[in-house]
């Protein structure tokens, strides 16, 4: 009766490996799931493990798009519990980077008993400032120029307006930027995304989080720094902190090995 | 001072290191324009602005450590003296170095800003005028092609995963009576609170439409015949609340049919039960109007 590839394909699930154990790996924002190609190969031998891409990401199917629904990140949230329950997963790690990591935190606090474990590459429960007790790195004005900045460096202005002057369907041309970049800036979907990521405020859940939660932060990192993450341990009951001496904010883009090492103890 | 003898390009050329983003080699208009003095001890973060960074990390960073490079991407550069200057960079990445093209594009951003502008505008009023083709010309209900639009997303939806949908026609009892009695205000009137009354019954995932003159549909989502019959009582009971200038209640009579699974393979599900509903709707008009009856395929009309 309900055929099981509906969420499935809305999501781009993939399916990769096997093993006891599930991992889930969500994305952060700006890119899609190709992100973890650099820490698959580590994993995927032990573990089966569940990589997708949020609906308005990637190869999702964006006519499942929702404008009211993807404006916060529970909406996202939603996309990980729909996924869980459709392919009937227990005792999930779920692996998040960056805003994934919230994501991850709305979903096992909404439905704490799918999930076993929750490890956070490179979060951040509030980017923006609140002096003088939080120190997110941003300020308003900072993040309503990435808005900005997102719209200037959409490519695909053409392709972008011919539909909302036609009443076109613009699928066909956001699949076809798709081919050439696993990032996509379409303003429809990315800048919802990058208002829920940027503008969230998740500091008062942290304390609610349950579950065995794995921090790792980057040394050096522009967007989260090790200030947060230690904030983070402090305030999540059953949290462990581990700083990798990096650079950057994409941790299992770079230093892939560390970071599956690090997984893969508190897995086990 | 020797290397820059014969370099006098007006745009900025930097190496930075892919990993630490310290900047390791600018050229000599690039040191002026940034206002940095040798050594250089800078990083990425000390000559782009904030937001620039966070685009550098979600989307400049990744799709060249991917692709090896990044092509007209604008930035906001924090010049001498901490001004904010608009920039078009152009980036590629060989042995962990990036390198960087930059050009100051002021003029090219007031267009781009121009252009957003525009489209914000073309947005803002594609919306107003989408909602306003959708709307009915007396009632706050969605007309018959809206309609029609969003019944067939709920046809898509059950055809991929199943739910029953229901549809249901509506018709006022003796409305050419009350046009000729009244006058056509007062049916405009009543068409109106009916309308609103409708609205106030369903649920956000129903559609409901003004279908003729006198004449609505209703398309429940997910409702079978029981669920028709706690809907169809309600909505009946509001109804009489509606009271014409004589002090007599409105009544409508409604015909209803289920849209099975194997339904949905028809060519045009809409009209197939249209056509059930409306026989419904005219068995409950030839006896003795004001209540519902659904069209079943082997039961016959079911009186509700």
């Amino acid at each position: 009766m309900q055929p099981s590839h509906n969420v499935e394909a809305r999501n781009n699930v993939t399916i990769h490996g096997s093993g006891d154990k599930v991992i889930m790996l969500a994305h952060g924002f700006g890119c899609d799931q190709k992100m973890w190609r650099h820490l698959l190969p580590y994993l995927d031998k032990q573990y089966k493990v569940i990589l997708f891409d949020y609906v308005g990401c990637g190869s999702s199917d964006y006519s499942a798009y929702n404008k009211q629904r993807y404006s916060t990140l529970k909406g996202y949230a939603q996309d990980v519990l729909d996924i869980c329950e459709e392919l009937s997963l227990e005792d999930v790690i779920f692996v998040g980077h960056s805003v994934s990591s919230m994501i991850g935190m709305h979903a096992a606090i909404q439905s704490p008993h799918i999930f076993s474990k929750l490890a956070m590459i490179c979060p951040s429960p509030c980017f923006l400032n609140f002096p003088p007790e939080y120190e997110g790195g941003f300020d308003k004005e900072d993040l309503e120029e990435l808005i900005n900045l997102m719209d200037k460096n959409y490519v695909g202005w053409a392709n972008y307006l011919a539909p909302l002057v036609m009443g076109q369907d613009n699928d066909a041309a956001l699949t076809q930027e798709l081919e050439t970049s696993f990032c996509s800036t379409d303003p429809k979907y990315a800048k919802p995304f990058a208002k829920a990521t940027f503008f969230a405020d998740d500091r008062a859940m942290l304390s609610k989080l349950s579950l065995p939660t794995l921090i790792v932060q980057s040394k050096h990192d522009n967007l989260a720094s090790t200030a947060v993450g230690e904030y983070m341990n402090q305030i999540i009951p059953n949290s462990q902190l581990k700083i990798v001496d990096a650079h950057g904010h994409c941790l299992h883009m770079t230093n892939p090995a560390i970071v599956s090492s690090i997984v893969r103890e508190f897995v086990s | 001072m020797n290397e820059w003898v014969g370099e006098d390009f007006p745009c900025l050329l930097i190496k930075s290191d892919i990993e630490t983003t310290n900047i390791i080699w600018l050229n000599p208009f690039a040191y002026d324009y940034l206002g940095l003095k040798k050594p250089v001890e800078a990083k990425i973060a000390n000559i782009v602005s904030k937001a620039s960074l966070i685009f550098y990390e979600s989307y400049i960073k990744p799709i060249i450590l991917a692709n090896g490079k990044y092509l007209e991407v604008q930035i906001t550069l924090i010049s001498e003296g901490g001004r904010r200057v608009p920039a078009v960079a152009n980036l590629t990445l060989s042995d962990n170095i990036v390198y960087w093209a930059i050009y100051v594009a002021k003029e090219r951003d007031k267009l781009y800003q121009e252009l957003l502008e525009a489209r914000d505008l073309l947005e803002k009023k594609t919306e107003e005028l989408t909602a306003v083709s959708r709307k009915d010309s007396l009632t706050p209900l969605l007309n018959r092609r809206a309609a029609k639009d969003d019944i067939n997303v709920l046809i898509t939806q059950s055809s991929r995963a199943f739910f029953p949908l229901s549809f249901l026609l509506l018709d006022i009892d003796f409305f050419k009576d009350i046009n000729d009695t009244f006058g056509h205000d007062e049916g405009d009137k009543v068409l109106v609170a009916l309308s609103n009354l409708l609205l106030k019954q369903v649920r956000e995932t129903d559609v409901v439409a003004r279908w003729g003159g006198e004449e609505f549909l209703i398309v429940l989502y997910n409702a079978n015949i029981e669920s028709i019959k706690s809907f169809s009582d309600r909505l009946h009971n509001a109804i009489e609340t509606i009271v014409l200038p004589n002090g007599n209640p409105l009544t409508v009579s409604i015909g209803g049919a289920v849209l099975e699974q194997d339904e949905l393979k028809e060519s045009d599900v809409i009209a197939a039960q249209l056509l059930k509903a409306d026989k419904a709707l005219y068995s409950a008009k030839d006896n003795q109007r004001a209540h519902t009856r659904i069209f079943d395929k082997e039961k016959g009309f079911i009186r509700l």
